[in-house]
């Protein structure tokens, strides 16, 4: 089976092809005759590429306009919702919160206890995750958030002795699903930070 | 008694935040819990207090932290003119007295214009200098990155610093077009000559100023969005059961390309343990890994050189790192290949023999070849060149990535 054969089924298996996570595929897709061989093929699968806003990923979508489709992907992602802005929050917060959390990103698993450990609102978000259920040492539940996440395919190792990760294309996805619902839903934005400490 | 160092030490672990943020923003106003938390370090002369609430690094403190961050290497440009214009203007007195007065008039008058050309020739300079600096400080900045809030104030001061620049050069332009200096043809020339030298420089500087404005701007999208995403975290706060009614966008996702991405398919394939065939072929397999762990070699752990040899004798012994070990491994081989070859694509061809990560051995090669090594006497340099290729960050804008280390052979002939 030669590298593109093994591409397209990753594709096909829902993978996020990314520029960090998986480097080679990502560098053949990206070469436009590539890119367009596979479009020319997966046409009669009824499917094509897309890509993530900043350019971090492919992966597949449908092409037909099947409306209920998009419904139902729609619902899946909501019922982890609750789950996923509570670690994205986490995160964000302990890392720098003016700044979206990108691929490409790397943490550092020490860097991240030390917030958590300082903030005490962090450690309750923490230990409401369902990756924390049954633990309450707070290192504990975030070496269980970090497996959590390296299974869902968002985080990759980068140093395993050093426990440094790198966030995949999955978080560049999970931010325009949010981006999407706080435009659709119209949610009110709040005040920037430099504004609030102005305020403070 | 605890040593004082270790006082001092955990004094400003205590206040770790308040003095990341005091030195991102210069000043930080600080709540009650805060200021308790920094009161020591005020004490102990390391943050000073500026009114009630309000506390700074000390310069010491600072220039503590700036080291290892390399905040040094932040470039200050000297934007202002109008001291050379000044000294142009004195040039000039002393130029036009020496034509009235006629004594010695030629070779006076020739000195005289030789230092109006100079301090124009050191204005030239000085723009050249800056645009120079701050292009090196956008095109090379890699390494430690900076939060987006450091990175942002720091693109900032050179955006101002640039404007000021680029307003007191128009404005010595200006004044160079004015009498006395236009009434003398050959410092007319000069200026000719230097106002034709100086294009090229400001055009650089404009370019720097753009690069800038385009990191700024990307910078004020990636705040807006996450403000926007942190703005979903509070509104959920406020709301808790606002995920399950999302109908505008649960009616809005089917215009969304994103939500069309196809569902896992999944294509590994579960044996039938209940095919004897099948469970033949799978004790086969067993039988086939149990052999190969017995007979797998035990894996040699690489101690490098140990400190403590012989017996009871301790022996200092410097091992060379895994990472210069395969560096120089690879200059031989881009010596002996005659052409350039990149760090990254010989990692990746190498990596089973390798013991170095891919960012420790390039990180390593750079800074021991900036360190201008020196193998049998010989200066590396003269053996070997090499360029740092870099790429854009994707979080903060202006921070850049190490992408590659390049090494060329020197041609000796």
């Amino acid at each position: 089976m030669n590298d593109s054969s093994v591409l397209a089924q990753k594709l096909l298996a829902g993978k996020v092809v990314c520029k960090y996570s998986m480097p080679s595929e990502y560098e053949h897709l990206s070469t436009p005759s590539v890119y367009e061989a596979f479009n020319h093929n997966f046409m009669f699968l009824g499917v094509k590429i897309a890509e993530t806003s900043n350019k971090s990923s492919f992966y597949l979508t449908y092409i037909s306009n099947n409306k209920g489709a998009a419904r139902d992907f729609f619902k899946g992602i909501m019922t982890h919702m609750r789950t996923t802005l509570s670690w994205l929050e986490i995160m964000m917060e302990a890392t720098d919160r003016d700044s979206l959390i990108n691929s490409g990103q790397d943490i550092s698993f020490s860097n991240i206890l030390a917030s958590v450990t300082d903030n005490m609102d962090l450690q309750e978000r923490l230990n409401r995750l369902p990756s924390s259920k049954g633990e309450i040492n707070v290192k504990k539940q975030l070496e269980g958030l970090i497996k959590y996440l390296k299974k869902e395919g968002v985080l990759m190792d980068l140093h395993t002795e050093l426990e440094i990760y790198r966030f995949t294309g999955m978080v560049d996805l999970i931010n325009e699903y949010i981006l999407f619902i706080q435009e659709a839903e119209s949610v009110p934005l709040e005040e920037s930070s430099e504004k609030q400490d102005r305020l403070l | 008694m605890t040593h004082p160092v270790i006082e001092i030490i955990e004094q400003m672990y205590h206040a770790r935040e308040q003095i990341a943020h005091a030195y991102d923003e210069r000043e930080i106003q600080a709540s009650p819990d805060e200021a308790d938390r920094i009161l020591p370090l005020v004490k102990s002369y390391l943050m000073n207090r500026k009114g009630d609430n309000n506390f700074r690094l000390t310069r010491r403190l600072n220039a503590l932290f700036d080291l290892p961050l390399r905040k040094q290497r932040i470039s200050s440009i000297d934007t202002n003119l109008g001291d050379d214009v000044r000294a142009l203007e004195d040039a000039m007195r002393y130029l036009n007295d020496d034509s009235l007065i006629g004594h010695d008039r030629y070779e006076t008058r020739i000195e005289r214009l030789g230092d109006v050309e100079d301090i124009l020739y050191s204005i030239h300079d000085l723009l050249d200098d800056n645009a120079t600096r701050i292009q090196a400080r956008l095109d090379n900045n890699f390494g430690l990155l900076a939060t987006s809030k450091a990175k942002k104030a720091e693109n900032q001061r050179y955006l101002n610093d640039l404007d000021k620049l680029i307003d007191s050069y128009n404005q010595t332009i200006r004044r160079l077009r004015e009498e006395p200096f236009t009434d003398d043809l050959d410092v007319l020339d000069y200026i000719e000559n230097f106002s034709g030298k100086t294009i090229a420089i400001v055009e650089k500087i404009k370019r720097c100023q753009n690069t800038i404005r385009e990191f700024l701007y990307k910078q004020r999208e990636i705040e807006l969005k996450a403000r926007r995403i942190r703005s979903v975290f509070s509104h959920l706060r406020r709301k808790p059961g606002f995920l399950s009614d999302v109908s505008q966008a649960e009616e809005a996702s089917e215009q969304q390309n994103i939500f069309y991405q196809i569902k896992p398919i999944t294509i590994s394939a579960a044996p039938n343990i209940d095919d004897p065939v099948t469970r033949e072929e799978m004790v086969d397999l067993i039988q086939d890994i149990q052999l190969r762990s017995k007979t797998a070699p035990e894996e040699k752990t690489s101690k490098g050189k140990s400190l403590i040899e012989g017996e009871g004798l301790v022996e200092e012994v410097e091992d060379t790192p895994e990472a210069i070990k395969a560096l120089v491994v690879l200059m031989g081989y881009t010596h002996e290949l005659g052409r350039s070859v990149s760090l990254k694509e010989y990692w990746s061809d190498h990596q089973s023999i390798l013991a170095v990560t891919l960012d420790e051995f390039a990180f390593e090669s750079i800074n021991y070849l900036q360190s201008e090594p020196v193998i049998d006497d010989v200066p590396v340099s003269e053996y070997i060149d090499y360029e740092i290729t870099l790429i854009d960050h994707p979080i903060y804008s202006g921070n850049k990535w190490l992408n590659d280390l390049i090494l060329m052979p020197v041609n000796r002939e």
